[in-house]
């Protein structure tokens, strides 16, 4: 079976190699975003179970919304800060409160 | 938009604050929520009769105790994230049998030993069940077409687990020799048994509706005595086999869990066992409650476990 | 039986009934559209309430969650591109496209109105062949549940022309992922390495999630320009477009055809247990694929497909239905949850539930019926408010969309075990898209890799005969559909090769 999909694999990309040039009308892609978004998810799943859920959410949110757009004022900056804690709290009080799961606390912070 | 959202998220945040403040660091036990695992799926009969236990669990203890089931490989990753838990009484383990059955199987190797006993809840006999389309009206017919065809009858069980214990134990006194078909779950078990795909399987009496329905039969109950529930079903013992066994279902928690905490633990679930309400659901589980406090729920798991090592042993599953 | 029905609907017009319906129906949908959050747990978290509450109420409102969860799941999948729960995978495939071309209105009426009249038609069949259909259910032994399978997988390998090579091979690495862990049967560990963490296996929700929400959100962070303060696009970058209930519904009317067949194939997963809502989903959207006058139009916005997933997953809850009513056998965790609900009330489950609880069985029907229309009204009312989402920047959509899916990652069994899962196979959707991996044949692997060889070894534990697989006639015939489905599938590729010329997916 092995094989057969090897081969199969192999018929189909010679089959396709000829047709993939389409990448040019794309926007240009922006791989080193995705890589950064994918560490700060890594980081943010790390620290959960140190920092507890409302610290590493918290930081997570903000984290992430200044990696994908960084605010530049001091307004843009309140504005990133209020919906990380919005987030991290509105989602601790309804899946705690409301949804009864206990969301993880942290090893470190005990909070 | 943003600014309503702006407000909304303030607003949050200061009611956070002021909730995270008014509850100091360290309170009179329990000060939060008790995670309770139960290592199998909502809607299992040990998630059927722990829920119950948890509303009045929860009254006594003045917290709410929420259920996380904990699915997955005959109950294992339960116990194994039970036994990772922090022993500070905010995480307590529902179990029954499989603990001791699963470790010497070779599954896992988490060992009752690895806990704290608080307290014995519930115990739930097992009844012996045929499916409607297999000639056998009682006990004798079945065992006489048994040993005519050796290793033909078919039993579903959760291998290694209570399911397949004890049926196994039946072969055993009565000389006889099933063919074991993996089912997990009562659920799959009963649409098995329904449909004629397996002869037998080991269940209890919740199933009754479909017995009276006449799709299922009862063989024998594993009880000391006849149950008033279905009066008709003899006891293993009537029919000359010595075997009792019943799937006992207790709390424990992780071991290290400070001496005050457990006893806290164990006063609210002697009340909690003592709830008329309590008792109701439990015989509508087809299930009594059997309550032990945690000094003799030790001496009772320590004689269980070495119970379920020799029956292991004997019946040649023992991996350990 | 159709004056009991009548009895059973005047019944649950009270109020004391109607709320509890109502309430349930309102969670469901919210349960359902948030990604992780799965209809399980919304009906877990009702049940407490329902302790309290006349049996009927309790019941009322389960159903009630179980309906608007079937449907609630489609706004994510829309919107997001990511499922709001399982059972609306396939919705997924040309939601998402729809509503990026423009019309995030259309897309979802037309998946709230096909869940309405497939889940109607289905009530049809619950009220009057649930005895019939569910014993027909327990004629499946492990041979047909393996041999119905195998026709699954057969059948959606060959849903992306694309490459019917990638589809297959899709479809095997979604298996693989179901073996690595402790085995199914005897609690082997297989290809752990050692470790505890693969030791607990991937459990399907958090792989799903996973997979569909990384790869969605990630695909989207590509063509954001530029980190450093340049305006950032919103996920569907669309605006609201005008839209029309009638137009959506003469859509759905067009073609009886699609919706009666989507409705069934629903259908008859439900009644067979241990398959779901996810399965019926994506094999209704094959069918409708197969069937179509258009199949090329299928991941690109197309309204069949749509129709298709939504009518399907909203008659599964009937099939599902069936099996506890006929026989006090759940045949998903929802249901099992209703059961343990029922025989905490001192309800006696079983086949002859229905016969000795005539108010409460034609209750359960009523209620199954009236959650629909309560269900559009729900959806009437807050899909403007839904719909905003579209208009939300993606630098603050993606970081709380992740928080979700974390928390319903987490909330599966509350460990942590589930989220690293969930955070790898982020990584490996991601990646698999990008190489061009069509997603549903995966995902059909991996919702019925342990199923099928659970049933393999069962039915070679309980008979070591092969040939069981063929004579049995439903088993036989279920192959047979197979073999057959895999050379329409070539036929239809090649044929399709000679048309159109391929075409890189753009997930």
């Amino acid at each position: 079976m092995a094989v057969a999909s090897a081969l199969l694999v192999l018929q189909d990309l010679m089959k396709r190699a000829p047709v993939t040039v389409e990448a040019g009308d794309m926007p240009r892609r922006n791989y080193r975003l995705v890589v950064i978004a994918f560490a700060i998810v890594g980081g943010y799943v790390a620290l959960l179970p140190l920092l507890g859920f409302r610290v590493a959410t918290l930081l997570f949110v903000g984290a992430l919304q200044a990696a994908l757009g960084r605010p530049r004022t001091m307004r843009q900056w309140l504005v990133v800060a209020a919906i990380a804690v919005g987030t991290a709290l509105v989602s601790y009080f309804v899946f705690e409160r409301y949804l009864l799961v206990l969301l993880p606390r942290g090893a470190w912070t005990g909070f | 938009m943003a600014r309503t959202f702006v407000t909304l998220a303030g607003a949050a945040v200061l009611t956070g604050m002021l909730t995270a403040l008014s509850t100091p660091a360290m309170a009179q036990y329990p000060d939060r929520p008790i995670k309770m695992i139960v290592p199998w799926a909502a809607g299992g009969d040990t998630d059927n009769i722990f829920r119950p236990f948890a509303v009045e669990f929860q009254k006594q203890l003045g917290q709410p105790v929420v259920i996380a089931n904990v699915g997955g490989a005959s109950g294992t990753v339960g116990a194994r994230e039970a036994q990772k838990s922090a022993p500070d009484g905010y995480t307590v383990y529902a179990v029954h049998d499989y603990i001791h059955l699963t470790f010497y199987a070779g599954i896992s190797d988490v060992k009752y030993s690895d806990f704290e006993p608080i307290c014995l809840v519930a115990a739930t006999p097992s009844v012996l069940t045929a499916s409607a389309k297999t000639p056998w009206k009682n006990w004798q017919e079945l065992a006489d077409d048994a040993k005519k065809r050796p290793g033909e009858i078919t039993v579903g069980a959760t291998l290694g687990s209570t399911s397949h214990i004890f049926p196994a134990m039946i072969e055993k006194a009565a000389g006889i020799k099933f063919k074991f078909v993996s089912y997990d779950g009562l659920a799959p078990r009963m649409n098995a048994l329904l449909g004629g795909h397996i002869n037998l399987t080991d269940s209890n009496l919740t199933q009754k509706g479909k017995v009276e329905a006449a799709v299922l039969r009862f063989i024998a109950i594993a009880s000391e005595k006849r149950d008033p529930e279905a009066p008709d079903v003899p006891t293993l013992k009537e029919l000359g086999m010595n075997i009792v066994y019943e799937v006992v279902r207790g709390v424990l928690v992780p071991k290290g869990t400070l001496a005050p905490v457990r006893a806290k633990l164990e006063e609210a679930c002697a009340k909690a066992v003592k709830e008329p309400g309590f008792a109701q659901a439990m015989k509508l589980q087809g299930t009594r409650v059997a309550y032990l406090n945690a000094n003799d729920y030790a001496q009772f798991l320590a004689k269980v476990d070495g119970e379920s090592k020799a029956i292991m042993t004997d019946l040649g599953l023992i991996k350990k | 039986m159709l004056d009991l029905l009548a009895n059973g609907l005047v019944n649950i017009a009270q109020w004391k009934y109607l709320l509890p319906l109502f309430a349930g129906t309102f969670i469901g949908v919210i349960g359902g559209s948030l990604p992780g959050v799965t209809i399980t747990m919304t009906v877990i978290v009702v049940l407490p309430f329902t302790y309290g509450l006349d049996p009927l109420a309790g019941l009322a409102a389960m159903t009630g969650v179980y309906v608007g969860g079937s449907t609630g799941g489609l706004i994510a999948c829309c919107l997001l591109g990511i499922p709001g729960s399982p059972a609306s995978i396939a919705t997924t495939f040309d939601g998402f496209p729809m509503s990026r071309n423009g019309e995030p209105g259309r897309a979802i009426w037309l998946g709230v109105w096909a869940s309405v009249w497939g889940g109607l038609l289905g009530a049809l069949f619950l009220v009057f062949l649930t005895g019939p259909l569910a014993a027909i259910a327990l004629e499946f032994g492990p041979w047909e549940y393996f041999s119905l399978f195998v026709l699954a997988m057969a059948m959606v390998a060959g849903l992306t022309e694309a490459s019917l090579l990638k589809g297959l091979l899709s479809t095997a690495i979604g298996l693989l992922i179901t073996v690595v862990g402790h085995d199914p049967i005897g609690s082997v560990p297989r290809f752990t390495f050692g470790s505890e963490f693969i030791g607990g296996g991937f459990p399907f929700l958090p792989v799903l999630i996973g997979i569909f929400a990384f790869a969605q959100i990630m695909t989207d962070l590509e063509k954001l320009n530029g980190p450093r303060g340049q305006p950032v696009e919103s996920l569907a970058g669309v605006k609201l477009e005008r839209f029309s209930h009638l137009k959506v519904n003469l859509e759905i009317f067009r073609q009886p055809f699609l919706l009666a067949w989507s409705t069934i194939v629903g259908l008859i997963i439900g009644i067979l247990p241990a398959i779901g809502g996810s399965a019926s989903s994506v094999m209704a959207y094959d069918q409708a694929k197969k069937f179509s006058k258009t199949p090329e139009r299928f991941g690109k916005g197309h309204p069949e497909g749509i129709i298709a997933s939504e009518a399907s997953n909203n008659a599964n809850v009937s099939g599902s239905l069936m099996t506890i009513m006929a026989f006090g056998i759940p045949g998903d965790a929802v249901t099992a949850v209703m059961l343990g609900a029922m025989t905490i009330h001192g309800i006696q489950s079983g086949p002859l539930f229905i016969s000795q609880n005539p108010d409460l069985a034609y209750g359960i029907y009523a209620a199954y019926i009236l959650a629909h229309p309560c269900m559009l009204l729900i959806c009437v009312v807050l899909m403007p408010l839904m719909l905003r989402v579209t208009s939300v920047r993606m630098a603050v959509l993606a970081p709380v969309v992740l928080v979700l899916c974390v928390v319903g990652a987490y909330a599966l069994n509350n460990t942590m075990q589930s989220v690293y899962v969930l955070l790898l196979f982020g990584v490996v959707g991601y990646v698999l898209v990008k190489l061009g991996f069509p997603l549903a044949p995966l995902i059909l692997g991996l919702i019925l890799g342990d199923q099928i060889e659970i049933n393999l070894v069962r039915a070679i534990m309980t008979d070591p005969s092969p040939w069981l697989f063929l004579t049995r006639p439903i088993s036989g015939g279920l192959l047979v559909a197979a073999a057959l489905s895999v050379a329409l599938a070539i036929w239809q590729h090649l044929r399709h090769q000679n048309r159109v010329a391929e075409e890189e997916p753009d997930f």
